[in-house]
């Protein structure tokens, strides 16, 4: 239950920093992909079961805000968020390398899917364009933010991890 | 939690429960469409207090570098006095706009007094798209304050974007940047149509691209861009920008560059023409 109640005040709030702060403080008209982060890291220090569940709060979320296809983004964070679970065997805490990683190639291809679903559908072929001045410095942004925000989730749920632990040993 | 052991397993169970969840949500906003607009809008009203309350707090950690005292008072002082020379600049604007030419053109397309005054209600910004490929924003008004999808959205005198949807106490809105728009419009001086398409990559310079509809096209730099009369959205003779470059292409020209009269890249204030274009061909035909 107090699980339950830290992923939604995760969500919420990364919800909320990526939609109102960071469009305001943004950097060059780039804003970090909070909620991914928020997924991954999760999906990361608890799993698949959570990763999906939590990414698929987070990707409604943002459909239902701004989305034009309601589900879509869900369904992206969903399989993300459990392909990343994946990895829940190689976490381990005082690891930083492989969340790093982690969230770089989840941003990178939430990116490129997000290219392909909604601009190369609308025959913007330009691809290395978007590459070099959205991704790239996108993903940059998005791990660094993503560091603290990995670091701050790992911090608050310290208690609920030595469980987890040991489940999947 | 219950069952650690069985825990395992039944991922793959969420997964496909969730999976299955989100296409159904697919398939259903691609086929309902409007119908399911009810979640959008529920969930979207509770949210949108807090992100304004959130947006202020946002604002004042990003002025707090420039101005440290009375920050808050200051700029909401600042906000109310925005909104008032926006909605002044607009009248302005407007008649300015009544008197020169567009009398010309309405004689043109009989549209006479119609279109003489536009009802209008000031918004402010409360967020913005969450992520980097696209261009909408919030607003603090709905359809409460007789906000209706397809109004048209100005800022700085010139047009800004359109309702894409009207909720409750918001409304989001697409910029005129944004990749997916598409203004049917014309030259002022030679009555050329076109189209001025947002584009991601001209984002970064502020500019729009044109895109020529008339063989021959009779346009150069400086022409005065305005909104078209055979759009179905957008109101007449609103100013969109100026032509500031026309690339070289051989003989024909087919497309040009556009900068907008409206800063994107600091809007926090806009106006909406709560008339619609549709109502008032629809009173002129019922005349």
């Amino acid at each position: 239950m107090k699980k339950v109640l830290l992923y939604l005040i995760f969500v919420i709030t990364a919800f909320f920093l990526q939609s109102t702060i960071f469009t305001i403080i943004d950097l060059g008209g780039l804003v970090p992909d909070c909620l991914l982060v928020v997924t991954v890291s999760i999906a990361l220090i608890f799993g698949s079961t959570d990763g999906c569940i939590v990414g698929f709060f987070a990707g409604l979320l943002l459909d239902i805000s701004f989305g034009s296809i309601l589900g879509l983004f869900a369904m992206i964070f969903v399989l993300l968020g459990y392909f990343f679970g994946k990895f829940n065997r190689m976490y381990y805490k005082q690891d930083i390398t492989l969340p790093l990683i982690i969230i770089a190639l989840a941003d990178t291809i939430l990116n490129i899917t997000t290219y392909v679903f909604l601009f190369l559908t609308r025959n913007r072929l330009n691809f290395s364009y978007y590459l070099f001045k959205l991704i790239i410095p996108g993903v940059f942004y998005t791990v660094i933010i993503g560091i603290f925000i990995y670091k701050l989730i790992q911090i608050s749920t310290a208690s609920l991890q030595k469980g987890g632990d040991k489940l999947y040993d | 939690m219950e069952n650690r052991k069985k825990k395992r397993i039944s991922a793959k169970l969420v997964f496909v429960i969730l999976m299955m969840l989100s296409t159904i949500l697919i398939l259903l906003s691609v086929i309902a469409g409007d119908r399911i607009r009810i979640i959008n809008d529920t969930i979207g009203s509770v949210l949108t207090p807090a992100q304004k309350g959130l947006n202020s707090v946002g604002r004042a950690v990003a002025g707090f570098f420039s101005d440290n005292k009375d920050k808050e008072q200051l700029m909401e002082e600042n906000r109310q006095l925005e909104s008032q020379i926006e909605s002044l600049n607009a009248v302005i604007a407007e008649n300015d706009r009544a008197m020169s030419e567009i009398d010309s053109m309405r004689q043109l397309l009989e549209m006479k007094d119609n279109f003489k005054e536009y009802n209008t209600v000031g918004a402010s910004i409360i967020s913005k798209d969450s992520g980097n490929w696209y261009d909408d924003f919030i607003i603090d008004k709905g359809t409460k304050d007789g906000i209706e999808k397809g109004m048209n959205v100005l800022s700085n005198n010139g047009l800004c974007g359109v309702i894409e949807e009207a909720y409750y106490n918001h409304s989001v809105v697409r910029s005129l940047i944004d990749d997916r728009s598409s203004v049917s419009a014309m030259s002022v001086n030679s009555g050329d149509l076109c189209f001025v398409n947002g584009s991601l990559e001209m984002r970064e310079d502020g500019t729009l691209l044109v895109e020529m509809l008339t063989e021959a096209p009779k346009i150069s730099e400086g022409d005065e861009i305005v909104t078209s009369y055979i759009s179905d959205i957008y109101l007449p003779g609103i100013k969109i920008g100026y032509i500031t470059e026309i690339p070289e292409q051989n003989g024909n020209i087919k497309t040009a560059i556009l900068t907008p009269v409206a800063d994107f890249e600091h809007l926090t204030m806009v106006l909406i023409i709560t008339d619609q274009k549709s109502d008032i061909l629809q009173k002129e035909s019922g005349d």
